[in-house]
Protein backbone atom coordinates (compact mmCIF):
# COMPACT_ATOMS: atom_id res chain seq x y z
CA UNK A 1 0.00 0.00 0.00
CA UNK A 2 1.28 3.06 -0.89
CA UNK A 3 0.73 5.07 2.18
CA UNK A 4 2.51 2.36 4.17
CA UNK A 5 5.93 3.38 3.08
CA UNK A 6 7.76 5.45 6.03
CA UNK A 7 9.26 7.68 3.26
CA UNK A 8 6.19 8.78 1.28
CA UNK A 9 4.27 8.93 4.56
CA UNK A 10 6.74 11.29 5.37
CA UNK A 11 6.62 13.35 2.62
CA UNK A 12 2.88 13.67 2.13
CA UNK A 13 2.71 14.91 6.13
CA UNK A 14 5.93 17.17 5.66
CA UNK A 15 4.69 18.90 2.65
CA UNK A 16 0.24 18.28 2.17
CA UNK A 17 -2.37 18.24 4.09
CA UNK A 18 -3.61 14.78 3.38
CA UNK A 19 -7.19 14.03 3.17
CA UNK A 20 -9.14 10.94 1.85
CA UNK A 21 -12.44 10.20 0.78
CA UNK A 22 -14.35 7.78 -0.36
CA UNK A 23 -16.50 7.93 -3.75
CA UNK A 24 -18.49 4.91 -3.06
CA UNK A 25 -18.17 1.30 -1.99
CA UNK A 26 -16.17 -1.52 -4.27
CA UNK A 27 -17.37 -4.82 -4.66
CA UNK A 28 -15.64 -7.54 -2.86
CA UNK A 29 -15.03 -11.15 -4.02
CA UNK A 30 -13.92 -14.53 -2.22
CA UNK A 31 -12.99 -17.60 -4.37
CA UNK A 32 -12.92 -20.80 -1.88
CA UNK A 33 -11.20 -23.34 -3.83
CA UNK A 34 -12.82 -25.68 -1.77
CA UNK A 35 -9.68 -27.20 -0.38
CA UNK A 36 -9.26 -24.64 2.65
CA UNK A 37 -7.31 -22.00 0.70
CA UNK A 38 -9.69 -18.89 -0.49
CA UNK A 39 -8.92 -15.38 -2.51
CA UNK A 40 -10.66 -12.44 -1.00
CA UNK A 41 -9.85 -9.52 -2.91
CA UNK A 42 -11.74 -6.20 -4.85
CA UNK A 43 -12.86 -5.86 -8.31
CA UNK A 44 -13.48 -2.76 -10.24
CA UNK A 45 -11.42 -0.30 -7.53
CA UNK A 46 -9.75 3.00 -8.64
CA UNK A 47 -8.13 6.03 -7.20
CA UNK A 48 -7.10 9.47 -7.98
CA UNK A 49 -5.43 11.93 -6.66
CA UNK A 50 -5.22 15.63 -6.26
CA UNK A 51 -4.13 18.26 -5.36
CA UNK A 52 -5.89 21.42 -3.75
CA UNK A 53 -5.29 24.91 -2.81
CA UNK A 54 -6.62 25.79 0.52
CA UNK A 55 -9.47 26.84 -1.15
CA UNK A 56 -10.24 23.81 -2.84
CA UNK A 57 -9.05 24.39 -6.32
CA UNK A 58 -7.91 21.65 -8.06
CA UNK A 59 -4.98 22.07 -9.41
CA UNK A 60 -4.39 18.59 -11.56
CA UNK A 61 -4.74 15.33 -11.02
CA UNK A 62 -3.00 11.93 -10.79
CA UNK A 63 -5.27 9.32 -12.80
CA UNK A 64 -5.61 6.09 -11.18
CA UNK A 65 -2.75 3.87 -9.32
CA UNK A 66 0.77 4.44 -9.55
CA UNK A 67 4.17 2.73 -8.91
CA UNK A 68 5.05 4.35 -5.51
CA UNK A 69 8.54 5.90 -7.16
CA UNK A 70 6.58 7.72 -9.87
CA UNK A 71 3.81 8.78 -7.86
CA UNK A 72 6.18 10.79 -5.54
CA UNK A 73 7.96 11.94 -7.99
CA UNK A 74 4.36 13.53 -9.93
CA UNK A 75 3.75 14.78 -6.11
CA UNK A 76 6.28 16.57 -6.06
CA UNK A 77 6.08 18.51 -9.18
CA UNK A 78 2.31 18.81 -9.13
CA UNK A 79 3.49 20.78 -5.09
CA UNK A 80 5.48 23.58 -6.95
CA UNK A 81 3.42 24.23 -9.68
CA UNK A 82 0.67 24.45 -6.68
CA UNK A 83 3.22 27.14 -5.40
CA UNK A 84 3.24 28.85 -8.07
CA UNK A 85 -0.20 28.82 -8.65
CA UNK A 86 -1.12 30.42 -5.05
CA UNK A 87 2.59 33.22 -5.76
CA UNK A 88 0.60 35.20 -8.59
CA UNK A 89 -2.26 37.63 -8.27
CA UNK A 90 -5.51 35.82 -8.28
CA UNK A 91 -6.63 37.54 -11.24
CA UNK A 92 -4.02 35.92 -13.03
CA UNK A 93 -4.25 32.46 -12.05
CA UNK A 94 -6.83 31.36 -14.04
CA UNK A 95 -4.55 32.04 -17.35
CA UNK A 96 -2.05 30.59 -15.43
CA UNK A 97 -3.49 27.54 -14.96
CA UNK A 98 -5.03 26.96 -18.39
CA UNK A 99 -1.37 27.38 -19.55
CA UNK A 100 0.06 25.07 -17.07
CA UNK A 101 -2.58 22.30 -18.52
CA UNK A 102 -1.97 23.10 -22.48
CA UNK A 103 2.04 22.51 -21.69
CA UNK A 104 1.74 19.15 -19.88
CA UNK A 105 -0.49 18.11 -22.84
CA UNK A 106 2.55 18.25 -25.36
CA UNK A 107 4.83 16.41 -22.23
CA UNK A 108 2.47 13.63 -21.62
CA UNK A 109 2.93 11.16 -24.72
CA UNK A 110 6.61 11.59 -23.89
CA UNK A 111 5.73 10.61 -19.74
CA UNK A 112 7.11 7.16 -20.86
CA UNK A 113 7.82 5.12 -17.49
CA UNK A 114 11.06 3.45 -17.58
CA UNK A 115 12.07 -0.06 -16.18
CA UNK A 116 14.86 1.05 -14.01
CA UNK A 117 13.55 1.78 -10.83
CA UNK A 118 12.13 -0.36 -7.68
CA UNK A 119 10.63 -4.34 -8.36
CA UNK A 120 6.91 -2.96 -7.94
CA UNK A 121 7.64 -2.02 -11.44
CA UNK A 122 7.78 -5.85 -12.31
CA UNK A 123 4.33 -6.31 -11.80
CA UNK A 124 1.42 -4.97 -14.04
CA UNK A 125 1.82 -1.77 -11.69
CA UNK A 126 4.31 -0.77 -14.69
CA UNK A 127 1.48 -0.75 -17.20
CA UNK A 128 -0.98 1.26 -15.15
CA UNK A 129 1.43 4.03 -14.48
CA UNK A 130 2.11 4.11 -18.10
CA UNK A 131 -1.28 4.08 -19.00
CA UNK A 132 -2.05 6.61 -16.86
CA UNK A 133 1.17 8.93 -17.67
CA UNK A 134 0.31 9.19 -20.86
CA UNK A 135 -3.05 8.66 -22.08
CA UNK A 136 -4.94 9.02 -18.94
CA UNK A 137 -3.37 12.38 -17.81
CA UNK A 138 -3.37 13.42 -21.10
CA UNK A 139 -7.42 13.38 -21.09
CA UNK A 140 -7.20 14.92 -17.63
CA UNK A 141 -5.44 18.03 -18.99
CA UNK A 142 -7.48 18.59 -22.18
CA UNK A 143 -10.52 18.56 -19.83
CA UNK A 144 -8.79 20.86 -17.23
CA UNK A 145 -7.31 23.32 -19.57
CA UNK A 146 -11.39 23.95 -20.65
CA UNK A 147 -12.64 24.50 -16.89
CA UNK A 148 -12.52 27.05 -14.81
CA UNK A 149 -10.82 26.67 -11.60
CA UNK A 150 -13.17 25.01 -9.27
CA UNK A 151 -13.37 22.16 -6.19
CA UNK A 152 -12.46 18.54 -8.00
CA UNK A 153 -16.17 17.62 -6.76
CA UNK A 154 -17.20 19.04 -10.03
CA UNK A 155 -14.88 16.90 -12.13
CA UNK A 156 -14.92 13.97 -10.18
CA UNK A 157 -17.70 11.97 -12.29
CA UNK A 158 -16.26 12.61 -15.52
CA UNK A 159 -12.49 11.55 -14.55
CA UNK A 160 -13.90 8.20 -13.17
CA UNK A 161 -16.51 7.91 -16.05
CA UNK A 162 -14.36 8.97 -18.62
CA UNK A 163 -10.51 8.88 -17.95
CA UNK A 164 -11.00 5.50 -15.39
CA UNK A 165 -14.02 3.61 -16.79
CA UNK A 166 -15.67 3.71 -13.70
CA UNK A 167 -19.60 5.13 -14.02
CA UNK A 168 -20.20 6.27 -9.90
CA UNK A 169 -23.73 6.82 -10.08
CA UNK A 170 -23.80 2.75 -11.54
CA UNK A 171 -26.24 0.82 -9.14
CA UNK A 172 -24.05 -2.27 -9.87
CA UNK A 173 -20.52 -0.76 -9.35
CA UNK A 174 -19.60 -1.61 -12.45
CA UNK A 175 -20.81 -5.61 -12.40
CA UNK A 176 -23.57 -5.33 -14.25
CA UNK A 177 -22.34 -6.49 -17.55
CA UNK A 178 -20.50 -9.30 -15.97
CA UNK A 179 -23.67 -10.21 -13.72
CA UNK A 180 -26.87 -10.05 -16.85
CA UNK A 181 -25.26 -10.03 -20.28
CA UNK A 182 -21.43 -11.66 -20.14
CA UNK A 183 -22.79 -14.57 -17.60
CA UNK A 184 -20.10 -17.43 -18.00
CA UNK A 185 -23.15 -20.18 -18.48
CA UNK A 186 -26.00 -17.64 -19.88
CA UNK A 187 -26.37 -20.14 -22.89
CA UNK A 188 -26.47 -23.11 -21.04
CA UNK A 189 -28.94 -21.74 -18.21
CA UNK A 190 -30.86 -20.62 -21.16
CA UNK A 191 -31.50 -24.41 -22.55
CA UNK A 192 -32.34 -25.77 -19.44
CA UNK A 193 -35.31 -23.50 -18.65
CA UNK B 1 -69.23 -65.32 25.55
CA UNK B 2 -72.22 -66.28 28.07
CA UNK B 3 -74.24 -63.59 28.49
CA UNK B 4 -73.31 -63.06 32.14
CA UNK B 5 -70.32 -62.39 30.91
CA UNK B 6 -71.41 -59.92 28.34
CA UNK B 7 -73.61 -58.58 31.06
CA UNK B 8 -70.66 -57.81 33.15
CA UNK B 9 -68.76 -55.85 30.05
CA UNK B 10 -71.15 -53.52 29.55
CA UNK B 11 -71.78 -52.47 32.46
CA UNK B 12 -68.06 -52.10 33.19
CA UNK B 13 -67.82 -49.92 30.36
CA UNK B 14 -70.94 -47.76 31.13
CA UNK B 15 -69.41 -46.83 34.65
CA UNK B 16 -66.17 -46.19 32.60
CA UNK B 17 -68.18 -43.62 30.33
CA UNK B 18 -69.78 -41.83 33.60
CA UNK B 19 -66.29 -41.43 35.26
CA UNK B 20 -65.37 -40.07 31.69
CA UNK B 21 -67.97 -37.66 31.03
CA UNK B 22 -67.66 -36.45 35.36
CA UNK B 23 -64.35 -35.85 35.39
CA UNK B 24 -64.12 -33.95 31.98
CA UNK B 25 -66.66 -31.37 33.49
CA UNK B 26 -64.65 -30.74 36.45
CA UNK B 27 -61.85 -29.98 34.98
CA UNK B 28 -63.38 -27.69 32.08
CA UNK B 29 -62.23 -24.30 33.01
CA UNK B 30 -64.24 -20.97 33.56
CA UNK B 31 -62.71 -19.30 30.09
CA UNK B 32 -63.37 -22.14 28.33
CA UNK B 33 -67.19 -22.24 29.60
CA UNK B 34 -67.33 -18.37 28.39
CA UNK B 35 -66.77 -19.62 24.66
CA UNK B 36 -70.25 -20.80 24.82
CA UNK B 37 -71.25 -24.55 24.57
CA UNK B 38 -68.69 -26.69 24.03
CA UNK B 39 -69.11 -30.11 23.16
CA UNK B 40 -66.18 -32.82 24.39
CA UNK B 41 -65.50 -36.10 22.84
CA UNK B 42 -64.95 -38.28 25.71
CA UNK B 43 -61.53 -39.74 24.91
CA UNK B 44 -59.79 -36.69 23.92
CA UNK B 45 -60.79 -34.71 26.82
CA UNK B 46 -59.05 -37.34 29.04
CA UNK B 47 -55.79 -36.03 27.57
CA UNK B 48 -56.84 -32.49 26.46
CA UNK B 49 -58.34 -31.15 29.73
CA UNK B 50 -55.23 -31.68 32.16
CA UNK B 51 -52.62 -30.18 29.73
CA UNK B 52 -55.20 -27.62 28.86
CA UNK B 53 -55.48 -26.67 32.96
CA UNK B 54 -51.94 -26.72 33.13
CA UNK B 55 -51.48 -24.66 30.28
CA UNK B 56 -54.17 -22.18 31.56
CA UNK B 57 -51.92 -21.99 34.81
CA UNK B 58 -49.19 -21.13 32.30
CA UNK B 59 -50.61 -18.27 30.97
CA UNK B 60 -52.20 -16.95 33.96
CA UNK B 61 -48.64 -15.90 35.05
CA UNK B 62 -48.28 -12.15 35.81
CA UNK B 63 -45.86 -10.60 33.27
CA UNK B 64 -44.17 -8.39 35.76
CA UNK B 65 -42.78 -11.12 37.45
CA UNK B 66 -39.18 -13.08 37.22
CA UNK B 67 -39.93 -15.03 33.90
CA UNK B 68 -37.51 -15.14 31.59
CA UNK B 69 -39.70 -14.70 28.78
CA UNK B 70 -39.33 -11.08 27.39
CA UNK B 71 -41.86 -10.45 24.61
CA UNK B 72 -44.35 -7.10 23.72
CA UNK B 73 -46.69 -9.07 22.23
CA UNK B 74 -47.28 -11.30 25.58
CA UNK B 75 -46.46 -8.74 28.28
CA UNK B 76 -49.52 -6.52 27.03
CA UNK B 77 -52.01 -9.64 26.92
CA UNK B 78 -55.29 -9.51 24.41
CA UNK B 79 -58.30 -8.22 26.61
CA UNK B 80 -60.93 -10.70 27.68
CA UNK B 81 -63.10 -9.04 25.50
CA UNK B 82 -60.82 -9.98 22.57
CA UNK B 83 -61.09 -13.33 23.08
CA UNK B 84 -64.77 -13.28 21.79
CA UNK B 85 -63.01 -13.65 18.18
CA UNK B 86 -60.19 -16.15 18.63
CA UNK B 87 -60.91 -19.39 18.81
CA UNK B 88 -60.55 -20.00 22.58
CA UNK B 89 -59.50 -23.55 22.90
CA UNK B 90 -56.82 -23.26 20.40
CA UNK B 91 -55.46 -19.88 21.82
CA UNK B 92 -54.76 -21.25 25.13
CA UNK B 93 -52.65 -24.43 23.54
CA UNK B 94 -50.86 -21.92 21.09
CA UNK B 95 -50.00 -19.01 23.32
CA UNK B 96 -48.07 -20.49 26.31
CA UNK B 97 -46.73 -22.89 23.24
CA UNK B 98 -45.76 -19.43 21.10
CA UNK B 99 -44.57 -17.97 24.88
CA UNK B 100 -42.15 -21.00 25.07
CA UNK B 101 -40.48 -20.87 21.75
CA UNK B 102 -39.98 -17.35 21.79
CA UNK B 103 -37.14 -17.54 24.74
CA UNK B 104 -35.52 -20.15 22.94
CA UNK B 105 -35.72 -18.19 19.61
CA UNK B 106 -32.35 -17.19 18.09
CA UNK B 107 -31.79 -13.93 17.10
CA UNK B 108 -28.44 -12.91 15.36
CA UNK B 109 -28.14 -9.34 16.03
CA UNK B 110 -25.89 -7.79 13.46
CA UNK B 111 -25.34 -3.89 13.11
CA UNK B 112 -26.97 -2.35 9.33
CA UNK B 113 -23.59 -1.31 8.38
CA UNK B 114 -22.19 -5.30 9.03
CA UNK B 115 -19.13 -5.93 6.77
CA UNK B 116 -16.91 -8.34 6.69
CA UNK B 117 -13.74 -6.00 5.66
CA UNK B 118 -12.44 -5.60 8.78
CA UNK B 119 -11.14 -2.24 9.69
CA UNK B 120 -7.00 -1.39 8.98
CA UNK B 121 -4.91 1.88 10.05
CA UNK B 122 -5.11 3.61 6.22
CA UNK B 123 -0.65 4.23 6.25
CA UNK B 124 1.19 6.27 7.98
CA UNK B 125 -0.16 8.86 6.88
CA UNK B 126 -2.06 11.30 9.30
CA UNK B 127 -5.50 11.79 7.26
CA UNK B 128 -7.65 15.18 7.82
CA UNK B 129 -11.24 13.65 9.02
CA UNK B 130 -13.34 15.70 6.28
CA UNK B 131 -12.53 18.79 3.68
CA UNK B 132 -13.46 21.68 5.74
CA UNK B 133 -10.39 20.84 8.16
CA UNK B 134 -8.27 19.83 5.40
CA UNK B 135 -8.38 23.63 3.95
CA UNK B 136 -8.27 25.37 7.51
CA UNK B 137 -4.91 23.30 7.90
CA UNK B 138 -3.93 24.35 4.46
CA UNK B 139 -4.75 27.98 5.17
CA UNK B 140 -2.30 27.63 8.62
CA UNK B 141 0.46 25.79 6.87
CA UNK B 142 0.68 27.31 3.69
CA UNK B 143 0.58 23.76 2.26
CA UNK B 144 -1.03 22.36 -0.39
CA UNK B 145 -4.14 19.93 0.44
CA UNK B 146 -3.45 16.35 -0.46
CA UNK B 147 -7.40 14.66 -2.13
CA UNK B 148 -7.08 11.00 -2.24
CA UNK B 149 -9.94 9.54 -3.81
CA UNK B 150 -10.94 6.30 -3.86
CA UNK B 151 -13.69 3.53 -4.10
CA UNK B 152 -14.12 1.72 -0.58
CA UNK B 153 -12.77 2.95 2.47
CA UNK B 154 -8.80 3.32 2.75
CA UNK B 155 -9.30 2.20 6.30
CA UNK B 156 -10.46 -1.49 5.69
CA UNK B 157 -8.25 -4.05 4.22
CA UNK B 158 -9.88 -5.02 0.94
CA UNK B 159 -9.81 -1.51 -0.96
Amino acid sequence: MLFSNASIAQFIEANFEPLWVSMRPVPQITIDFGNGHRIKRTLNGNIATWVCTADGTAIDVLPGSYAPQIWLREIEDLKTVHDHFVAIKKGQREEFLRDYHESQLGLAASRVVSHTATSELISGLHQDTQLNQTRRRRMAHQFLRNQPPSNPRLFTNWLYREVLGTDLEDPYLGLGETLFNNAPFLGEDATTH
Amino acid sequence: MSVKRFRIFMASLTAFCIACVTQAQETTSPGIQQAGEVRFDVGKSLIEAPVKKALLKASNTNPQDNTPIRNQRFDNPPSKKSFGTLDVSKTFIEIPSKKLLESTKFTAVLPNNFSDNPPCQPGLVTWHRDLQEAKAASLRSGKPILLFQLLGQLDEKFT
